[in-house]
């Protein structure tokens, strides 16, 4: 039912995490390293390949570096928040379950437009791909919703459902703000108080000051050390540094150091490496014996 | 007694776009599944939402019409031995087909004869036939994209629910997984709970009271009079849109209007690019005013009803309101920056990377508009000159390249650019046109400014595009290249417009190589390319296809010619001489054809023999008849004009000269000179049908 709209973005993120968590799902932190989105996460990106059932949440703060504006652009940042939700299998219900989270977050869903505007996603770097939704609530993009088909190049059996909601966008809509920056964090915090010297501080990196000959150096050292960790079987270690590589490489673009066919070449670059990882992942599990299947070993 | 069908397939938001055409596939493979296993039935309707495909059929027989079958068994020499009692052949096919031995009959067949068995099909109920048919149909449907959720089957988004009755009866359909019943849901916010529906005929008025208007029809006129109404109340009217209208319909359960405004000073913007911010994305209809001008407001369709009208308009108005200023952000920056700058930045957008940037290929572009004017319209070289040089500017603007929905208003908005720089409105215009035909029902451009700098653009991208050895095969068009070709063949057929493209190619081929861009291997050449846009433009007019294979093989480079010559054949293949001369002329190329190489002179001949030569009458009159229609035939296609049906007409005078010299006269004599000198009046007569068309294609 719906709640009091909440005052603060903690609200939201605090109400998020009871919501799933009474959901049944696993609570967890954000990835340790720089990512684009939460799907890079290996608590997405592994756990929605194999049989095993998997749901959890997540906040992940998610970095876009060519999308920083220094903070001047109302809705622009290089390094925003996602709050991630994956449920798999996907359950009958689970469209019905995500309006019943925007209720919970204080949002009366009779009184707007709610719509699910077609959208098909698609994660080169990751091999990935799925058919799904832009959710809109009056107009306004606020959520991604994604049925699973492919990761890391394999068919996925059972289908996730990756709930991607922009926690910012929500958060102006109900706090009738406009400016991300004027976003009141806490009580007494804004958006701004926390991170608007960061964001200035991180574009200017991303498009003057990042060294690219550097970049590129560790873009081939990375690459090597996730080759060689992947056929080691270390699956951990070695996705660790593909997802460096996909950083660097999102820098490099940002610095305007990659051309349009090196771009393509090291975008497949990195699939390659994500497929590596994956098929590693999946080799992992199935020694394991798949523990979180139901009567499974669990010893993961 | 007949009932009535209801099958509902509930199922998750379907793209716009795939609905119509699914409920259409939906009731063409129930009225085809019901004829197919003789279901007598009443009107057949689909609806649908988009989280539903319907299908209501009034009054289904309860049972299949009986039908008598006859099935064909052995020969009956083998099924009846020497005493005349029946084989096992017989007595097995009379089993099979559930007969008696002795119900057997016989059937005469141009084979001999056989057994016959009439079958009695005995009609099964509904009930039983029903739940297959209806779950094929369902399983039938395809989309452009599908997906799969459960592991249980593939659709266009998941599908959660099935009703499906006979009557009040369940029907036991099963698909996806989901065993079909009668429950079925309203609208996902305002009605979200199950219901049950007593019977097919409560289906429509069940959902309608649960915030559902399930046909789209009906949802289709409430959106436009909800529309109407709503932009009264700001003293407009909708900017009618047929596309928006279609693909908001089929975006909504129950639609109902908003009303939002915007700041009046955004209505400086050029009217594309505001009408593109409301439209685009948000799918929100632009008002104007009684005197056609752009009202500061919108209507946006919201799926649902009853309160929250206010927090929809502010929503949907702080989105616009966010769009509009980028747009105004673009356009100020854009119009600061000047068009030469956006050119020059053209030399940083790749084209492709065989082919250079943008900025090369528009170079390219205003040699050839110059090139093409120079025969074309001299008048207007100056002015369009000046369009090519700009036409591509907008791609390096601000506004296009944010890759926003503006980004689909090139052209449009290159046109407003040099309208606010102060560019003569021919060069406006051009910009304007210049990307015209999209399609083979898009209007063409009408300035011959718009028409040379299109042409241009086209041409340009069709050359390079063999240049660089893309693709122009297969069912996909990756590259737009055949697009492009058909709108030159339209331009120049529709307009009237004398070019050999051919030569035109070559040329732009010369440009090529002298900036140093080699041809890359292609599969297929561009004078093959050519002819197939060509023969498809021929085969829209209607032009028997032989007729315009005939027509291209010898020039194909001029289409409004080629169409002249072929409209010209088309012409005289109903004339009573026409097959006969086409015998001959088959004679005379196949000899050629057969000819050992070197015996004959390449090509056409020059006729230099003298009369006295000829030891037969019917050479000599061969030899004099070619000659006089060879002069007759330059004197027609010579003419402003070209009379090709008088030419041809003249050729068909040469069938009697034909005939007798076949009659008369043995080509491959033993004598080489005289044999080479036969042949050589053959490749005459044949290279005076070549001036129009290639017959033996016929």
């Amino acid at each position: 039912m719906s709640a009091a709209k909440p005052r603060t973005f903690q609200e939201i993120l605090l109400r998020l995490e009871q919501f799933w968590s009474d959901q049944g799902c696993v609570l967890l932190q954000p990835y340790s390293g720089e990512v684009g989105a939460g799907t890079f996460n290996p608590a997405t990106f592994f756990r929605v390949l194999g049989p095993e059932p998997w749901n959890a949440a997540y906040v992940e703060p998610s970095r876009r570096p060519k999308d920083g504006r220094y903070g001047e652009n109302p809705n622009r940042l290089q390094n925003f928040y996602q709050y991630q939700v994956v449920l798999k299998p996907s359950p009958p219900d689970v469209l019905d379950r995500y309006l019943e989270s925007l209720r919970h977050i204080g949002i009366d869903l009779a009184r707007h437009d709610v719509r699910f505007v077609e959208d098909d996603w698609e994660s080169p770097t990751l091999g990935a791909w799925g058919l799904g939704w832009e959710v809109w609530l009056d107009g306004q993009e606020i959520t991604q919703f994604t049925y699973f088909q492919q990761a890391g190049g394999y068919d996925l059996n059972p289908v996730t459902a990756e709930i991607t909601y922009g926690i910012e966008r929500i958060a102006c809509y109900l706090q009738g703000v406009e400016r991300i920056m004027d976003l009141q964090w806490s009580a007494d915090r804004t958006w701004s108080d926390l991170f608007l010297k960061g964001e200035v501080e991180w574009c200017h990196f991303n498009f003057e000051q990042s060294n690219a000959p550097f970049l590129f150096e560790l873009f081939e050292k990375f690459e090597g050390e996730a080759v060689r960790l992947l056929k080691a079987g270390l699956v951990l270690p070695g996705y660790d540094y593909v997802v460096k590589c996909s950083h660097v490489f999102n820098l490099l673009e940002a610095r305007g150091a990659i051309s349009v066919t090196e771009r393509v070449a090291t975008i497949a670059r990195v699939r390659k490496m994500a497929r590596l990882a994956a098929g590693a992942y999946l080799k992992q599990r199935e020694e394991l014996g798949f523990p979180l299947l139901p009567g499974g070993s669990r010893a993961s | 007694m007949p009932r009535d069908v209801l099958l509902e397939v509930g199922c998750e938001e379907l793209p716009a776009s795939f609905l119509s055409p699914a409920l259409a596939d939906l009731e063409r493979l129930a009225v085809d599944g019901l004829a197919e296993a003789r279901l007598a039935h009443g009107p057949v309707r689909a609806m649908g939402t988009p989280r539903r495909l319907a299908l209501l059929v009034e009054a289904v027989a309860d049972r299949q019409e009986d039908r008598v079958r006859e099935v064909t068994g052995p020969a009956v020499k083998v099924a009846y031995d020497a005493a005349g009692n029946p084989t096992n052949a017989a007595k097995g096919f009379a089993k099979g087909a559930g007969i008696a031995v002795e119900a057997l009959e016989r059937t005469a067949t141009p084979k001999g004869e056989y057994l016959l068995a009439r079958v009695q099909d005995v009609g099964r109920s509904a009930a039983e036939v029903l739940p297959g048919l209806l779950g094929a149909s369902v399983l039938a449907l395809k989309f452009p994209k599908t997906m799969h959720w459960n592991g249980a089957g593939r659709f266009a988004r998941p599908v959660r629910w099935l009703v499906a009755l006979h009557g009040e009866e369940v029907l036991a359909v099963e698909a996806f997984g989901i065993v079909a019943g009668r429950r079925t849901r309203g609208h996902r916010i305002h009605a979200p709970d199950w219901v049950d529906l007593a019977r097919p005929r409560d289906y429509v008025s069940a959902l309608r009271e649960r915030v559902v208007m399930v046909e789209s029809s009906e949802r289709r006129g409430a959106i436009e009079s909800e529309l109407t109404r709503a932009a009264a109340t700001v003293g407009g009217t909708p900017i009618r849109d047929e596309e928006l209208l279609d693909e908001v319909t089929n975006l909504v359960e129950w639609p109902e209007a908003v009303v939002g405004s915007f700041d009046e000073r955004h209505l400086s913007l050029p009217r594309p690019v505001v009408v593109t911010a409301m439209k685009a994305h948000q799918r929100y209809f632009a008002l104007e005013r009684p005197d056609r001008s752009l009202l500061p407001n919108f209507v946006m369709i919201r799926s649902g009803r009853g309160e929250g009208a206010e927090e929809i308009r502010r929503g949907t108005q702080a989105v616009l309101r966010a769009r509009l200023e980028d747009a105004r952000f673009y356009w100020d920056n854009d119009r600061k920056a000047g068009l030469e700058a956006r050119v020059e930045s053209l030399a940083g957008i790749v084209w492709h990377e065989r082919l250079g940037t943008i900025r090369d290929r528009v170079k390219r572009i205003e040699q050839l508009v110059e090139e093409l004017a120079r025969t074309l319209a001299p008048k207007s070289r100056s002015l369009a000159a000046r369009a090519a040089h700009l036409c591509k500017a907008d791609l390096a603007s601000e506004m296009v390249r944010s890759g926003k929905e503006f980004a689909t208003l090139q052209g449009i908005v290159g046109a407003e650019y040099a309208a606010a720089a102060g560019e003569p409105p021919a060069v406006v215009q051009a910009i304007r046109e210049h990307y015209l035909p999209q399609g083979p029902s898009d209007p063409l451009p009408e300035s011959m400014e718009g028409i040379l700098v299109s042409l241009a653009d086209r041409l340009e991208a069709l050359v390079g595009g063999f240049r660089a050895g893309l693709e122009v095969t297969g069912s996909q068009d990756p590259y737009g290249l055949r697009r492009a070709g058909n709108g030159v063949v339209r331009i120049l057929v529709e307009k009237r417009l004398r070019l050999d493209v051919m030569a035109t190619a070559a040329w732009l081929d010369g440009i090529f190589e002298k900036a140093g861009i080699t041809k890359a291997p292609s599969t297929v050449e561009f004078g093959t390319f050519w002819g197939q846009r060509v023969a498809s433009a021929l085969e829209e007019a209607g032009i028997r296809h032989d007729t315009a294979d005939a027509a291209i093989a010898v020039r194909p480079g001029d289409p409004l010619d080629v169409m002249a010559r072929a409209r010209a054949i088309d012409g005289i293949r109903e004339s009573p001489d026409f097959e006969g001369l086409m015998t001959g002329y088959r004679r005379v190329a196949n000899l050629l054809r057969s000819a050992p190489p070197g015996e004959i002179p390449a090509g056409d001949h020059p006729m230099a023999e003298r009369a006295e030569n000829f030891g037969a009458k019917a050479e000599a009159d061969l030899h004099l008849e070619t000659k006089m229609a060879r002069q007759a035939v330059e004197t027609y296609l010579q003419a402003a004009e070209p009379d090709y049906g008088a030419a041809l007409r003249h050729l068909l005078g040469l069938r009697p000269a034909i005939d007798a010299f076949f009659e008369a006269v043995m080509v491959m004599d033993e004598d080489p000179g005289t044999r080479k000198r036969r042949l050589g009046l053959l490749a005459a007569v044949r290279g005076t049908f070549l001036r129009i068309a290639d017959l033996s294609a016929i």
